[in-house]
């Protein structure tokens, strides 16, 4: 990510190439309950990004090996469907897949109080509908809202979110364009009211000023997913006292 | 307030939302203290009784408790026992030895096969989540008719509104808050 000096992700106006402020987030939209056969589920849509997770358990953990005696395990899997960039994706996993599971799980871990269900499994299913730029925050909000939706407990939601840098400058949530030809991606998982940092990955380099403008970036937008988050909650069972 | 709600009213919150100020209340299910602040950890309705402030949940895994009445359906057989689903992300354990009737080694089978459904009591479940259920007690039978549903938890509506209910249905269905259940028994204390 060293950055491409000829391609210009800037406007002269100091606006970026999508008309946004260097501190503005793609639209974003989440509803709950998308998948009548999950436990739980949510559909993220984020800018051109969709993520659909699907949450099924806690149920006996298999094979038994893979049980802890104290805790339940979280099982996620992301994937990315061939359609949805592009550039047709090879389907199965590959690498990035692998290690997106890995710290989106171990991200779920540290929010979902996994003490309650000793010996079983809670299996988060992660798929990208469509991508440009940011579905591993997509799928992780997602996957937030599914379990919640699904009724596990956890002591907070958690929230993707991500920032970078681009011809020098700190701007919140990549897209495409500032995805390929930035200089840095800082993609954080955010407990928002706690303001704890559950995941937290940097790809290129940010100098401490730069880290610390991204990461304040970083924070407002986690507010403001998590109230669209709270809402799709609510609005899923909206009139649930009739 | 009736039923059971003092305090707060019906509220739905989400997991993390403070529900208020820890005040000398105690936290019942659905909840953590952090911080001095009550926290819900699901989403559901707020719930306070004998100062103790709750969460109902909306949607969640039924994790069975001793005494639980349940529809389990028979999923496996063995020699002198039976596996039942009892919807939960455990099966439940049914020992011949808590069977309603006389039955031999090896001869569970012709009793109940996979698929019967049978009105159990929960009988133990450990700290591993075992379950054992039971068929010992009045009531419990194997369901020869009628139909099973599902149906969303409704353990946040009042008892008048489940009497209602009974009334209008011809639902047989009569699930009581834990706290009911325990003072019906004399074990009011917590």
């Amino acid at each position: 990510m060293g950055g491409y000096g000829d391609v210009q992700l800037l406007r002269e106006d100091g606006l970026r190439l999508d008309g946004r402020k260097l501190d503005e987030m793609r639209p974003m939209t989440i509803e709950a309950g998308v998948l009548p056969a999950a436990d739980g589920s949510a559909m993220v849509t984020h800018g051109l990004n969709v993520a659909v997770a699907a949450v099924y358990g806690p149920m006996e953990a298999h094979p038994r090996k893979i049980q802890r005696q104290d805790r339940a395990v979280i099982d996620v899997r992301y994937n990315m469907a061939p359609f949805s960039t592009s550039d047709r994706i090879r389907p199965g996993f590959n690498r990035r897949s692998r290690e997106i599971s890995k710290v989106t799980a171990e991200a779920l871990e540290s929010v979902v109080l996994c003490e309650r269900y000793p010996r079983s499994k809670i299996r988060v299913e992660i798929e990208i509908l469509a991508a440009e730029a940011g579905t591993r925050c997509a799928g992780l909000t997602a996957a937030a809202v599914a379990l919640a939706d699904a009724g596990i407990p956890m002591r907070d939601l958690i929230v993707g979110v991500a920032s970078g840098k681009v011809e020098g400058i700190v701007v919140l949530d990549l897209d495409k364009a500032e995805d390929n030809y930035g200089q840095a991606d800082l993609p954080v998982g955010i407990l928002p009211n706690t303001g704890e940092i559950a995941f937290l990955q940097m790809d290129g380099d940010l100098s401490p000023d730069e880290y610390n403008l991204a990461m304040e970036y970083n924070f407002k937008a986690a507010a403001e997913i998590h109230e669209i988050m709270v809402d799709a909650l609510k609005r899923r069972y909206e009139g649930g006292e009739n | 307030m009736s039923n059971g709600q003092n305090g707060a009213e019906l509220r739905l919150v989400t997991p993390g939302m403070a529900i208020g100020p820890l005040a000398g209340k105690r936290v019942g299910s659905g909840t953590i203290a952090q911080n001095d602040t009550i926290i819900a950890t699901r989403l559901g309705w707020t719930k306070e009784f004998n100062n103790t402030v709750s969460v109902d949940p909306i949607n969640s895994a039924y994790m069975p408790r001793s005494g639980d009445l349940i529809v389990a359906v028979v999923a496996e057989v063995r020699n002198n026992l039976w596996f039942m689903n009892v919807n939960g992300p455990f099966q439940g354990l049914l020992p011949m030895s808590l069977a309603p009737w006389k039955v031999e080694f090896g001869a569970a089978r012709q009793h109940m096969g996979i698929g019967d459904v049978v009105l159990a009591r929960v009988q133990e479940v450990d700290e591993c989540h075992n379950v054992v259920l039971t068929m010992k007690g009045v009531g419990l039978r194997r369901l020869t008719q009628g139909t099973t549903v599902r149906c969303p938890n409704q353990s946040h509506r009042s008892p008048s509104w489940r009497r209602q209910r009974n009334r209008a249905t011809p639902t047989r269905c009569s699930r009581q808050p834990h706290h009911h259940r325990r003072k019906r028994k004399g074990l009011d204390r917590w």
